[in-house]
């Protein structure tokens, strides 16, 4: 059945479209029309060289001589000034767009990439942690108010895991691993830990009280810094659930 | 020196190309143009711009030559098939503002089928108006496949789509058939 109606439809469609068929006593002739198609080509051809000649000098004049080629690179480097000014407009409404990218410890800079050493003495790097948001907490054994939020970093970074958050304790402890290790098993500390030298507290601004805390976000800028506890009595000032997405 | 002194850029090999390509096809793609366009003086233009744009593409050679000369022809008589419908719209409406008597011969054409058919053609999508133009030109099934770039195995049920569609869109302007 189906195939019946289709060959209905497909004499009806061909019927109608044979009202078109030219008259048979036209015959296009091709040996009439060379002549002239080949006048066209050859014309067209020499056009196309003029124009390739009109186009190429004065950018082979430009380019010898040293005038215009100085004006040409000035104006190149300014289109990628402009591009690159626009780019940052462009990306305003991100935090801390057009910042500069060497690092610092202000809000909006590239935090430092060195976070001090690991029990067996391997650099602990935040650029291991790139893509994720870090919790970057600088503490001691012997400061009671960083003891007091070891479960709260403990919990944060257990609720969070899924969406990308990792904490990073970071020692200042003179005495090194030998205070540090039993401390952390005793108190059950679960997040990575590093110990550090001057050097990397003076690359996040010389920290002056503990527990100091930085926020880094997943392109490793720093987007929250809290001198203090955590949660004090003003409430709670770890903004972490906007800068995770949450 | 003078720019017209300068050779063409086609080598001689292709010049030759295009004669036997010329000689051997344009006939063919003339009356194929005149299916749509109806005056055989325009579809002679348009079937020498077509073999024009064709020298000019230079990609397309050899065996792929045949199959883009009939797609490219399709598709510049349906462009001017839709200009020539759009002119004649706007003078319709121009003639609606300044009524002027229809002659006898306006009579004729509007029952003309040839009008009725390009008319329902040009209503079409461009696909689906070309494959009907080149199986009617006599294309194989296969032919039809390669001229417009389409797997072979759906050619036929893309024919059979686009003529549902002419049916219905025939019926549509001109009643129940």
């Amino acid at each position: 059945m189906a195939q019946s109606e289709r060959i209905v439809v497909d004499s009806w469609v061909d019927t109608r479209l044979a009202a078109l068929t030219p008259d048979r006593t036209w015959e296009p002739s091709a040996s009439a029309q060379l002549a002239e198609v080949n006048a066209r080509r050859t014309a067209d051809a020499s056009r196309r060289r003029r124009w390739m000649v009109a186009a190429a000098a004065p950018v082979m004049l430009a380019v010898s001589l040293p005038g215009t080629r100085a004006a040409g690179a000035r104006c190149l480097s300014a289109c990628v000034a402009v591009t690159s000014r626009a780019t940052q407009l462009w990306r305003a409404d991100e935090p801390f767009a057009g910042r500069p990218s060497a690092p610092g410890s202000a809000l909006g800079d590239l935090a430092s990439d060195m976070l001090g050493t690991d029990a067996q003495g391997a650099p602990v790097r935040l650029s291991s942690f790139r893509g994720r948001v870090v919790i970057v907490n600088f503490w001691a054994t012997w400061c009671p108010p960083c003891r007091t939020e070891i479960p709260r970093l403990n919990a944060l970074r257990s609720r969070y895991a899924q969406d990308g958050l990792e904490v990073i304790g970071v020692s200042i402890d003179e005495d090194g691993w030998s205070a540090v290790t039993p401390f952390a098993a005793a108190q059950e500390i679960d997040y990575p830990l590093a110990l550090a030298n001057e050097d990397v507290t003076s690359a996040y601004g010389g920290v002056t009280a503990l527990p100091t805390t930085f926020v880094i976000d997943r392109d490793g800028r720093i987007v929250q810094k809290i001198v203090g506890q955590l949660i004090d009595e003003k409430g709670d000032a770890l903004q972490i659930g906007s800068v995770i997405g949450r | 020196m003078d720019a017209d002194a300068i050779p063409i850029l086609a080598a001689v090999d292709g010049d030759a190309e295009f004669d036997a390509t010329f000689t051997a096809y344009y006939p063919r793609i003339a009356r194929v143009v005149a299916r749509v366009v109806g005056d055989p003086g325009r579809a002679e233009e348009l079937a020498v711009e077509t073999f024009l744009r064709w020298w000019r593409h230079r990609a397309v050679r050899g065996s792929d030559a045949p199959g883009w000369l009939y797609r490219t022809a399709v598709r510049l008589g349906l462009d001017e098939l839709r200009r020539q419908q759009r002119r004649a719209r706007y003078e319709r409406l121009m003639a609606a503002l300044q009524p002027v008597p229809a002659t006898p011969q306006d009579v004729h054409e509007a029952d003309d089928e040839r009008r009725r058919v390009r008319f329902v053609l040009a209503r079409l999508r461009r696909r689906e108006a070309a494959l009907l133009l080149l199986r009617a030109d006599g294309l194989s099934y296969e032919e039809v496949a390669v001229a417009m770039k389409l797997n072979q195995a759906s050619i036929g049920t893309l024919i059979s789509r686009a003529q549902r569609a002419f049916r219905t869109e025939y019926s549509r302007r001109y009643g129940t058939v």
